[in-house]
């Protein structure tokens, strides 16, 4: 009996841990979806003269950030929970010991970061953080499109991707950060950490690029430099939408492993969370910024970038707020959106695609409004250090602050070391003859964009 | 550096990729590649900006 019993339990644990590794494995290729969609959206958002070389930049802007965060990014995240120093916390799971122990891709760390027969969870989860990291560079891609050079600004996604946006995640996802732990911050799904730091990374970057050539005039008003396929890049928003649902569903840590936090699913952060509060939740923000964005653009773009700002503007906490109050926030989220981008347009900045206003603006919106609602929440569990601190409007304020200079100060720097060496921005010249004609070996739409009349009629 | 580095499946405990042991080795390779890569790259892209200035 006691033998059958054994096997039992062993068989429940093979099958539990198959799951998990299953459930993490399977968001990954959900995130991807994510990039599909950027790539459309890009693409779309582009003139026809520079359509190619747009889908090049976001394509490398994947790649680069993926190898990098396997050579480096990854370890930033294990060292540096505590801050600089890289000490190690109370839970014994970060600061620079640690991070030697399971990140590095060689020595005897490296038995982590490859095929290990003992080891079904390494894979996976960095897997999963890989395309956290792809997509917070990707976020800046749009804003930059045609006159940013494209090894500049695969160096700038480099930078954002596997290196600023992670030690935010470090600081403010990570148990043992010190955000968590002496302010409280909460960002469940990221709004902060991600989309907030992306955005200003981008707004850093997009001080010393300049505008695209003809985007200002002489007074300084703008053009409206349309893209060559707006239902392309709607389509390509909506695909983002559905990765989303893999970005957020990773951001669960499922129960009954060793590395497990509960009897429940838990947040990053340990505190108990359901896969049901995310259906709740994700739609109707969805549909909030829909509707948010209609009311006064009534243009598509901006109504399916407020579907993006309604995720975005819940993201923190969408493992606890109810749907009334979500579909209340996105679709103010929706609201703000474009008064916000004009303003950014106003400035002199020319952000092509938004990013700025729907990451960088709203994701700040989105922590804010956390601390607006959740004030007093725990912001780990009851395995927590006493004297850990609750939700609060001052700490999301803290980590508000910390992401806008975690995005905004390395991207102004990165760039203005880029510009400085002539890898920034796009000479006018080649902007106005088009980019894909001078370097991309390949025609967008070699037959055109007319199909011929049938003539079966 | 290559090939299979235990006598038999049996002994595979752990870490059971090619060149166990060796893995710098091969990082550093795949760092040089990628940075070879930006290189050429951004070489590449500079030549077609001044040939169409």
């Amino acid at each position: 009996m006691e033998e059958q019993i054994a096997q039992l339990a062993a068989q429940v644990a093979t099958t539990n841990t198959m799951f998990a590794e299953t459930y993490y494995f399977l968001s990954i290729p959900l995130m991807m979806i994510i990039h599909a969609g950027f790539l459309a959206y890009e693409m779309g958002a582009t003139r026809l003269k520079n359509t190619l070389s747009s889908g090049i930049k976001n394509l490398l802007a994947f790649a680069f950030t993926i190898i990098t965060f396997y050579f480096f990014g990854w370890w930033f995240y294990w060292a540096l929970p505590t801050g600089f120093t890289g000490s190690e916390g109370y839970m014994a799971i970060s600061g620079i010991e640690y991070a030697n122990a399971i990140a590095f891709p060689w020595g005897d760390s490296a038995q982590y970061m490859g095929p290990n027969i003992a080891d079904n969870a390494s894979g996976v989860f960095w897997g999963a953080f890989a395309l956290f990291a792809a997509t917070t560079a990707s976020i800046m891609s749009g804003a930059l499109i045609e006159r940013v050079q494209t090894v500049g600004f695969v160096i700038c996604a480099i930078v954002l991707g596997s290196f600023a946006w992670v030690v935010a995640a470090a600081w403010g996802w990570h148990a043992d950060g010190w955000l968590v732990t002496e302010w409280g911050v909460h960002d469940f799904g990221a709004a902060g950490l991600v989309h907030a730091v992306a955005g200003f990374f981008a707004l850093g970057v997009l001080i010393n690029l300049g505008p695209r050539v003809g985007k200002f005039n002489a007074d300084g008003s703008a053009n409206h430099l349309a893209g060559h396929n707006m239902p392309l890049t709607v389509v390509g928003l909506m695909l983002i939408i559905v990765g989303f649902f893999g970005f957020l569903m990773a951001c669960i840590i499922l129960p009954g492993e060793a590395w497990s936090w509960a009897g429940t699913g838990t947040t990053i952060y340990g505190t108990r969370m359901t896969l049901s509060a995310l259906a709740f939740g994700i739609v109707m923000a969805v549909s909030g910024g829909i509707v948010g964005a209609w009311i006064f653009t009534r243009d598509p773009f901006w109504m399916m970038s407020g579907a993006l700002a309604g995720i975005i503007s819940v993201a923190s906490g969408l493992d606890i707020y109810f749907p009334s109050q979500i579909l209340i926030i996105s679709m103010l989220a929706g609201v703000i959106l474009k008064p916000c981008a004009d303003f950014v347009e106003s400035m002199g900045i020319d952000d092509a695609v938004g990013a700025v206003t729907v990451h960088g603006t709203i994701g700040i919106f989105g922590v804010l409004m956390l601390g607006v609602m959740a004030s007093g929440y725990p912001a780990l569990d009851a395995y927590a250090p006493e004297g850990t601190a609750t939700i609060s409007f001052v700490g999301q304020l803290v980590g508000s602050v910390v992401f806008i200079l975690l995005g905004i100060v390395p991207g102004y720097i990165v760039s203005a070391i880029l510009k400085a060496c002539g890898m920034l921005r796009v000479p006018d010249a080649v902007q106005e003859k088009g980019l894909d004609v001078v370097k991309v070996p390949a025609q967008a739409y070699p037959e055109g964009m007319n199909s011929p009349a049938s003539e079966d009629v | 550096m290559f090939g299979f580095s235990f006598d038999s499946w049996a002994d595979v405990t752990g870490a059971m990729y090619i060149g166990v042991g060796h893995e710098a080795t091969w990082t550093a390779i795949a760092v040089i590649c990628c940075i070879a890569a930006l290189v050429l790259g951004g070489k590449s892209e500079q030549d077609h900006y001044n040939k169409h200035q």
